[in-house]
């Protein structure tokens, strides 16, 4: 009995999806890896369950009680997904600094706590420049956990991800907050020094026209400069401290807009400004001037995120009418 | 096949000056140190310097090339930047570092790389931007980066090199597939039908549309009338042709620009050889930008009436071993300034999606 109620939300979601395409009881025992009478146990519940919502009202039919229930399983992330990481477990959700490897509590994150762990299990979060909440989940492997950043050549570190929730919707509109490295964008200015951590929704521009995010396995999703909204204030600065080459920024999910630029165009008194730093915050300093000789700065604010689309690489996938037609013109007659 | 393991090079560049010809007229040369104004043409190939978190990697048991993020993190890189793709090249040394921001404040950016191996970078300058010299590189950073391939054309990033080595195609046969970047990569000379009789190549661009532009188009001297003969022989029409660091020179050329069947008969041959090998890897980076440089280049016809990357050979084949240098006269006066151009070259030479269209 206790194996029958083993069947976590992520096992439900597949039961659901397997059953409705058409798998028998034994099919869909092997794939999810319980018994055949744990998995009919299970669809007889979720059958109560469905029954209960559809009755209560809390469903309005049987489609939007599928995609209120297992619909995170199907809400795959489109695009390269990058964001402000964060680990959780079962004792809550922390970031990891660079130097030491100490973990840093977050705070405000009970409902990320619960929300993740009850999609996956403990992982790595990631929270995006529109505030969505990111998880990833591999179906035939739920105790995978793999980051973008991990394995970035391997397709299933950015492929596998699932928008899980939002911050608006599910954690009430509160931000994740980490006292010693503090975040709020409103107690920066343009071209201060960024205390909080130096992560967030990723993104590249040549100096140029466009801003994009790449990925080794994935074509370059990309925008304009003058469709990304990102305000010509932050661009003018961004531009100004990188030297007019572009190079990479980061769009924090409370919209603060950072950058690691050239310590040399700063306008700072760096001894006043690491004085007044937590030794959380001089860390993360420290392993950005020691690797690349760059200091993060705060551009501005921008809200709302930017929106990317696919565009066409050189790596697309060759169809076989491609290959037939590269081929076919070196091969002698009685070849082709 | 196993998988060789070769220590990846660092990319530096050595302050030592070079001696070039300032005025051929006169036959006059002039000794540049690190630091200076390039007083002649930028030409050469461009490289771009930033961080990356990648490099490349060969899987055994085939020893195929694949991005990779690289365990010791975000580094700065010297490498290619072509149809908005970087393809990261070796790690840059401090000290080069250095030197460049010396030259010009910043360290990432765009270098100019001669065919004798002269870096070139550009600054802004109260008067606009100028070029400087700042050294002569170590290595190719494309194409020679690891000991093992010196003077062996092979690519990195989006395309083969070190461990490649074990694979059929990586060295390119002459007047076999180009195995290298594909995509304005090198010098750009222009073969045309008057070199026949002038031995002599040009910069690309059309004379009328040049000089409308204000631009000017120069040549090398009659000095090549055997690679001409032998890129005509392939290429009866004339057309371009890209000479890199280490002398490799690559062309271009339609099936029906190819007149001599016993010509067409050789390279269909070695391209059938290389292709074979490849079609076995449907996604292999190199097939993937063989099929685009093809797609760019057939106009409106079909994808076998694009313009075929092919490898002609090596300066050293031809006419004494004389690399193409362009002829300058006494009054040259720069009329491009843009860190993004290479003079001699009406378009970008960093990739945007009209350059395929080359």
């Amino acid at each position: 009995m206790l194996r029958l109620l083993m069947a976590n939300s992520q096992q439900r979601a597949k039961i659901a999806a397997l059953r409705g395409t058409g798998h028998n009881l034994e099919e869909i025992s092997v794939k999810v890896g319980l018994s055949t009478s744990a998995v009919s146990y299970q669809l007889s519940k979720m059958k109560e369950y469905a029954e209960e919502s559809l009755l209560g009202g809390d469903s309005s039919d049987i489609m939007d009680h599928v995609k209120k229930t297992f619909g995170k399983y199907a809400n795959r992330y489109e695009g390269i997904p990058s964001g402000t990481k964060y680990v959780v477990n079962n004792d809550g959700v922390w970031v990891r600094l660079p130097l030491s490897g100490e973990r840093l509590k977050v705070e405000n994150a009970e409902k990320l706590k619960n929300s993740f762990l009850e999609f996956r299990g403990p992982g790595r979060a990631r929270i995006t420049d529109k505030g969505e909440i990111l998880a990833y989940w591999n179906s035939d492997d739920p105790d995978e956990d793999i980051d973008i950043d991990d394995e970035s050549s391997d397709e299933k570190s950015s492929q596998n991800w699932y928008v899980i929730g939002s911050v608006n919707s599910d954690l009430d509109g509160v931000f994740p907050l980490i006292p010693e490295l503090p975040n709020d964008p409103s107690a920066y200015k343009p071209g201060d020094i960024w205390g909080g951590p130096m992560d967030g929704m990723r993104y590249s521009t040549d100096g140029r026209k466009s801003i994009f995010r790449s990925h080794p396995s994935h074509p370059r999703w990309t925008t304009s400069r003058k469709n990304s909204g990102l305000s010509k204030k932050i661009w003018s600065l961004f531009m100004e401290l990188k030297d007019y080459e572009g190079g990479r920024f980061y769009i924090t999910e409370r919209g603060a807009v950072i950058s690691n630029v050239s310590a040399e165009n700063l306008d700072i008194d760096f001894q006043d400004a690491v004085m007044k730093m937590s030794s959380e915050q001089r860390q993360y300093l420290s392993v950005r001037i020691n690797r690349t000789n760059l200091v993060p700065v705060f551009l501005g604010t921008h809200q709302g995120g930017i929106t990317l689309q696919r565009g066409s690489s050189i790596h697309d996938p060759l169809t076989d009418a491609q290959l037939k037609q590269l081929n076919a013109m070196f091969l002698s007659e009685e070849e082709v | 096949m196993e998988a060789i393991q070769l220590v990846e090079s660092t990319f530096k560049i050595n302050p030592t000056p070079t001696l070039i010809c300032i005025c051929h007229s006169t036959n006059q040369f002039k000794k540049i140190e690190s630091g200076s104004i390039w007083p002649i043409p930028v030409r050469g190939s461009k490289y771009k310097i930033r961080f990356s978190e990648h490099s490349v990697i060969y899987r055994p048991p085939t020893n195929e090339p694949a991005v990779k993020k690289d365990p010791k993190g975000d580094q700065r890189r010297i490498g290619m930047e072509r149809l908005n793709e970087f393809s990261p090249g070796p790690v840059i040394e401090e000290d080069t570092v250095r030197l460049i921001e010396g030259v010009r404040k910043y360290g990432n950016g765009s270098v100019t790389i001669t065919p004798k191996g002269e870096a070139i970078v550009w600054r802004r300058d109260s008067d606009g931007w100028n070029p400087y010299y700042v050294g002569i590189v170590n290595i190719d950073p494309i194409w020679a980066q690891y000991p093992a391939r010196l003077g062996h054309p092979g690519v990195n990033g989006l395309f083969p090199d070190f461990n490649s080595s074990r694979c059929d195609w990586f060295t390119p046969e002459e007047l076999g597939l180009w195995t290298g970047c594909m995509f304005k990569t090198g010098e750009p000379w222009t073969v045309r039908q008057r070199a026949r009789q002038s031995s002599e190549l040009t910069w690309p661009g059309r004379l009328s549309a040049a000089l409308s532009k204000g631009l000017i188009i120069l040549g090398t001297g009659p000095k090549h009338a055997e690679l001409i003969d032998a890129y005509l022989k392939v290429r009866p029409c004339g057309g371009r042709l890209y000479v890199l660091m280490g002398g490799h020179i690559w062309m271009n050329a339609r099936k029906q620009d190819i007149a001599d069947d016993d010509v067409w008969g050789g390279i269909k041959q070695k391209m059938a050889k290389v292709m074979s090998n490849l079609i076995k890897y449907p996604n292999h980076p190199l097939l993937q930008m063989y099929n685009s440089r093809m797609m760019a280049t057939k106009g409106d016809g079909s994808i076998t009436e694009g313009c075929m990357p092919i490898y002609l050979g090596n300066c050293a084949d031809f006419d004494e071993g004389e690399v193409p240098v362009t002829r300058i006269a006494s009054g040259y006066k720069r009329i491009m300034r843009d860190p993004n151009k290479i003079e001699g070259s009406e378009h970008n030479p960093y990739a945007d999606r009209n350059e395929m269209s080359d």
